[in-house]
């Protein structure tokens, strides 16, 4: 199969507001990623010590995945059409079948499989975005947020990303836009997400989200001591510096906020 | 943060590649600036990734002793923990440790082998064979 659909790849930050506004840009809506991040309101703050990625607890700053894809299309009315799948060779064929129908389609991947990413970036972190859009003999053509130039994986790579099993699942997520409504109303979409987000922000009803979670994890880095095992901890912050798209893994957090480079540096010679 | 001051330390992880990141322009917009790497964030990703090549180095050796089990070696090459591993392959934590066991780990029946090798995407040789080289 050959097919090569016409589809702008613009490089973003993170990967879910990136892929979700260039399918809505596909679609002739004028989207930018910070809008997109914007109206689905999904800038929050989380700090919570009993979720442990690699040992180190978990800092969000972004809302869980699929949060931004939701908020953005539930503020704006867009339906959007969801498919997962429990067979991978059922997985492939829906790509296949949605790309010989002309439609780009967003996936849900893992990033240790796909070839294309380079291999210090690679990780067992499940909930990449990127979106398909074209496929060369056993090639698929795929626009990928967080790189900067589109790219290709092998067929094979791709199933395995994503029909990867453990935490985050993609489950071979596939979506795209089903139903844009013709007018959409971006003015008070605009205004519930300002409002949503500061009163997540400012009167979560938990003590570790919002201003709250700030502080409390403001409080805890004041006491924190170097650790006795210093490999452990970098192992921690390791799991997933490079992408922004984990944003929400807090990994990037841990790299800003718990190691910065002198602290890093102190830790490597003790 | 401003245009000239998002950080280009060249970080050999991304081979070139530029990442994203969002600062003002001249006129106090904010764009896309491509940043070719920050030094903070490349020390943490170094030290991750020495970590797995550390406790891969180490289960390497001992299984050439044969105190450990290929599949140990395997599991850290391909940056997995036992918890990750018990997680893709669907065997309980327990049940992954003790596979991890030299003893145990060659008796495995094929089937349960297939699984380890499709977790970890190698073949079921590969899962059972060391690199070669060393005693």
């Amino acid at each position: 199969m050959n097919v090569s659909l016409p589809f702008e790849h613009r490089q973003s930050a993170h990967c879910e507001s990136g892929v979700i506004s260039a399918l809505l840009r596909h679609a002739g809506v004028p989207m930018s990623e910070p809008m997109a991040f914007g109206i689905s309101a999904g800038l929050t703050f989380a700090y919570i010590p009993l979720v442990k990625f690699g040992g180190m607890p978990m800092i969000a700053y972004r809302m869980p995945p699929k949060g931004v894809i939701r908020g953005l299309t539930k503020r704006l009315c867009i339906r959007m059409n969801f498919e997962t799948f429990r067979d991978p060779k059922a997985g492939m064929a829906a790509l296949d079948r949605h790309l010989a129908a002309g439609r780009p389609v967003g996936a849900q991947t893992s990033v240790f499989w796909l070839d294309y990413f380079p291999p210090d970036m690679r990780f067992h972190f499940n909930a990449h975005n990127l979106v398909v859009y074209g496929k060369r003999g056993d090639r698929y053509l795929i626009s990928d947020p967080v790189i900067d130039t589109p790219v290709e994986c092998d067929g094979a790579g791709l199933e395995k990303s994503r029909f990867t099993r453990g935490m985050l699942a993609p489950k071979g997520l596939l979506y795209y836009p089903e139903h844009i409504p013709t007018q959409l109303g971006f003015a008070d979409a605009i205004r519930k997400a300002i409002h949503f987000n500061a009163g997540m922000m400012l009167h979560a009803p938990l003590p570790f989200v919002g201003i709250r979670g700030v502080r409390y994890m403001a409080n805890k880095l004041r006491k924190l001591r170097a650790p006795a095992r210093p490999s452990r901890n970098t192992a921690a912050c390791s799991s997933a510096t490079w992408c922004a798209c984990r944003k929400r893994s807090a990994p990037a957090a841990r790299a800003s906020v718990s190691c910065m480079p002198r602290s890093c540096r102190r830790l490597r010679r003790s | 943060m401003k245009k000239d001051e998002v950080p280009q330390h060249d970080a050999k992880a991304f081979q070139g590649r530029k990442k994203a990141l969002y600062a003002q322009d001249e006129q106090g917009r904010l764009r896309i600036v491509p940043s070719s790497g920050w030094e903070a964030e490349e020390i943490v990703l170094d030290q991750a990734i020495a970590e797995f090549e550390a406790q891969a180095a180490d289960a390497l050796a001992r299984a050439r002793r044969g105190q450990a089990s290929a599949l140990e070696y395997h599991m850290y090459r391909q940056r997995m923990d036992v918890v990750l591993l018990a997680q893709s392959t669907g065997y309980f934590r327990w049940r992954v440790k003790r596979h991890l066991r030299p003893d145990l780990f060659a008796r495995l029946p094929a089937a349960k082998l297939a699984r380890y090798a499709d977790a970890l995407g190698l073949s079921v040789d590969e899962v059972r064979a060391l690199p070669p080289g060393g005693p």
